[in-house]
C-alpha cells in the first residue's frame, strides 16, 4: 500500500520534469524558427551615390551574365547613371581627381555599349575603371568589384 | 485503495502534461518574444544556435587556410561611414574584423556593445597598409593614428554571409 502511495509524488515529479523539458525544447525551437523578421539590407539611410552604385553593380552582374551567354549589350537596357552628380557618403571625395575618374569611367562605359564587336574586352576595361577609383576612395566593395571581371 | 492510488498517479501524470505547459510557456515565451523583438537579421537569415565564441576561432581554424563557421561575440566597433564592417572582441581583447559577403548588406552604425552572431568564412589574410588606414579612417581614428599605420598586418578576418545583432 505504501508503495502505491509513494507512486503519487513520484508520478507528479516525473510528469512535471518531463513536461518542462519538452516545453524548453519547444521554446528553443520557437526562438530559432518562428521569427518572421526579414533580413535588413542597409539600416543606415545610405546616400544617393551609394544607392546608385549598388544599382550599377547589379547592372554589371547582369551585363557579365549576358556577355558570358554571348549576347550583345543593348545601350537602352543600361543607360549611364550620372552618379557623380548626387550626394556621396563622404563629401570629402568630391575633388578634381574623383570627377576625372568619373569621366574616364563614363567614357569607357559608353564606348563598351557602342561597340559592336569587342564588348567583353571593353566591359573589363570599364570594370577596371571602377577598381581604379575605389582603390583611391573606398576599398570596401573592391572584393565584389574584382569578381565582376570576365576571365578571358 | 491500491486502485485509487494508482488512479491518482496516472491522473497526476496526465494533468501535469496538459496544464503545466501553459504556465511555463507563458514565462518562456515572454523571454523568447523579447529576444525576437530585439534581434535584427542582416544578409542570409541565420539562426543563433550552436554559435561558438569568437575566442575559440584560433583553435578552430588551427592550420586551415579557411573555415566555414558560426561565431558569436560582442561588437566592439563598426564602420562609421556605412556600417560595412564591424569588429568583434574576445575576452583577450583581440579583435576580429567582419566584412559582409559581396558588400551586399550592412549593419547599424550604432550596434557597438551588442551581441552578434555571424555565419561565414574565417581566413588568415594579409591586410595592406592602405586598407588598414582606410579601416582606421572609417572607424573615426585621428589623422595621427592613421599616419602611424606603416606595416601590413597578417590577421584573422571573417566574411559573413549572415548576421544577427541582439
Amino acid at each position: 500500500m505504501k508503495t502505491y502511495l509513494l507512486l503519487i509524488p513520484i508520478a507528479f515529479v516525473f510528469a512535471c520534469t518531463n513536461n518542462s523539458k519538452s516545453n524548453k525544447q519547444k521554446v528553443d525551437s520557437t526562438a530559432q524558427n518562428t521569427s518572421c523578421a526579414k533580413p535588413i539590407k542597409d539600416p543606415n539611410n545610405p546616400k544617393p551615390m551609394a544607392l546608385m552604385m549598388r544599382f550599377m553593380a547589379d547592372n554589371a552582374d547582369s551585363m557579365k551574365a549576358q556577355l558570358l551567354r554571348g549576347e550583345h549589350l543593348d545601350e537602352s537596357n543600361y543607360p549611364f547613371m550620372k552618379f557623380y552628380l548626387v550626394e556621396p557618403t563622404d563629401t570629402s571625395v568630391l575633388k578634381m581627381q574623383f570627377f576625372e575618374n568619373a569621366r574616364l569611367f563614363q567614357q569607357a562605359y559608353l564606348e563598351m555599349l557602342k561597340s559592336s564587336s569587342n564588348q567583353k574586352q571593353l566591359y573589363n576595361v570599364t570594370i577596371g575603371k571602377c577598381v581604379n577609383c575605389h582603390e583611391m576612395y573606398c576599398n570596401g566593395p573592391l572584393k565584389r568589384i574584382k569578381k565582376m571581371f570576365i576571365e578571358m | 485503495m491500491k486502485k485509487l492510488a494508482l488512479l491518482i498517479s496516472i491522473s497526476t501524470i496526465l494533468s501535469c502534461s496538459q496544464q503545466a505547459p501553459k504556465q511555463d510557456a507563458n514565462n518562456s515565451n515572454t523571454a523568447v518574444d523579447s529576444a525576437i523583438i530585439n534581434q535584427q537579421y542582416f544578409g542570409d537569415k541565420i539562426t543563433a544556435d550552436s554559435a561558438k565564441p569568437v575566442s575559440e576561432l584560433k583553435n578552430l581554424i588551427a592550420e586551415n587556410k579557411q573555415l566555414t563557421v558560426k561565431l558569436t561575440g560582442k561588437v566592439e566597433g563598426v564602420c562609421q561611414k556605412k556600417g560595412c564592417w564591424m569588429n568583434l572582441k574576445n575576452e583577450n581583447g583581440e579583435k576580429l574584423r567582419v566584412t559582409f559577403k559581396d558588400y551586399k548588406f550592412f549593419v547599424p552604425k550604432d550596434c557597438a556593445g551588442k551581441t552578434a552572431f555571424i555565419q561565414g568564412v574565417a581566413s588568415t589574410e594579409e591586410t595592406s597598409v592602405e586598407e588598414l588606414q582606410e579601416f582606421a579612417k572609417d572607424a573615426g581614428k585621428s589623422k595621427e593614428e592613421i599616419a602611424a599605420i606603416k606595416e601590413p598586418k597578417k590577421e584573422l578576418v571573417f566574411e559573413a554571409s549572415g548576421v544577427i545583432i541582439r
